[in-house]
């Protein structure tokens, strides 16, 4: 029999080797959970951003068709009125893109948002006062429509 | 098809460099007018219309997009309508994109 020491796996460096990579595997899962989590909200964020951006357009639109109905509606067709008429097309072109082109939304959103568009751009041309405060009701309902399917 | 059947079409020479909204009784270049004066005969003769939208000043609205396109599309059939029109801008090259959004809404098609 040999009086040499048996070899062992627990002797200090291999112990050493051991909990380093054990303390390494550990880091590393806690890294990546890590950064599921900032990604998650990175990701939760952008979506209520966006959400956020899209409603406040909507607001926007409403705002500027009211003063548009006050300022212009039953009257002839002046530089002023093909400008803001030009301004509000362009916003609700703006949030159209904006939604088509996005993941967050889906079929339902862009069809109501057709609806909506249509429904802005007729009450723009519109020749009776009365006609046209009762398209903006409607638009409210629309607006507010469009912002529950958004926040489901 | 051969080059005679396709009616080159300059919106803003021809037409209006300002179009309107959805009826003739709300103004002039409306989405209706433009229907019913141009594009109506395209479809009932078999022709085919390329309409170039370049120099328009004001935006289509949604309103003469639906009423002249939409209404074609869903009386016609999508296919048909995708045939007999097209439309550009060189100056906006979204415009196609927006004809073909309202197009779609009106005829229904996913």
């Amino acid at each position: 029999m040999s009086n040499e020491p048996a070899v062992s796996i627990f002797n200090a460096a291999n112990i050493v080797g051991m909990v380093s990579a054990a303390m390494a595997v550990i880091s590393a899962i806690l890294s990546y959970l890590s950064y599921r989590k900032s990604s998650d909200e990175y990701e939760k964020n952008k979506k209520d951003n966006f959400i956020a951006s899209i409603n406040k357009c909507m607001d926007n639109v409403y705002i500027e068709l009211s003063d548009y109905i006050k300022n212009y509606i039953g009257k002839k067709d002046t530089k002023e009125k093909k400008i803001v008429r030009e301004r509000i097309v362009y916003s609700l072109e703006s949030i159209r893109i904006n939604l088509s082109g996005s993941s967050y939304t889906g079929s339902d959103v862009d069809d109501k948002f057709g609806d909506l568009s249509v429904k802005v751009s007729d009450t723009t041309f519109e020749i009776n006062f009365e006609k046209s405060m009762h398209d903006l009701s409607q638009i409210k309902g629309c607006i507010t429509n469009i912002k529950n399917i958004l926040m489901e | 098809m051969s080059s005679d059947n396709i009616i080159k079409y300059k919106f803003a020479e021809k037409y209006t460099e300002y179009p309107g909204g959805r009826f003739e009784r709300l103004g002039p270049f409306s989405g209706e007018d433009f229907r019913e004066k141009v594009l109506r005969e395209i479809f009932e003769t078999g022709k085919k219309i390329e309409i170039d939208a370049t120099g328009v000043v004001t935006s289509f609205s949604p309103s003469f997009l639906d009423e002249a396109f939409g209404t074609l599309a869903k009386e016609y059939g999508y296919e048909r309508f995708l045939d007999t029109v097209t439309m550009f801008s060189e100056d906006n090259p979204k415009l196609t994109d927006k004809m073909h959004y309202y197009v779609k809404r009106a005829a229904n098609v996913k």
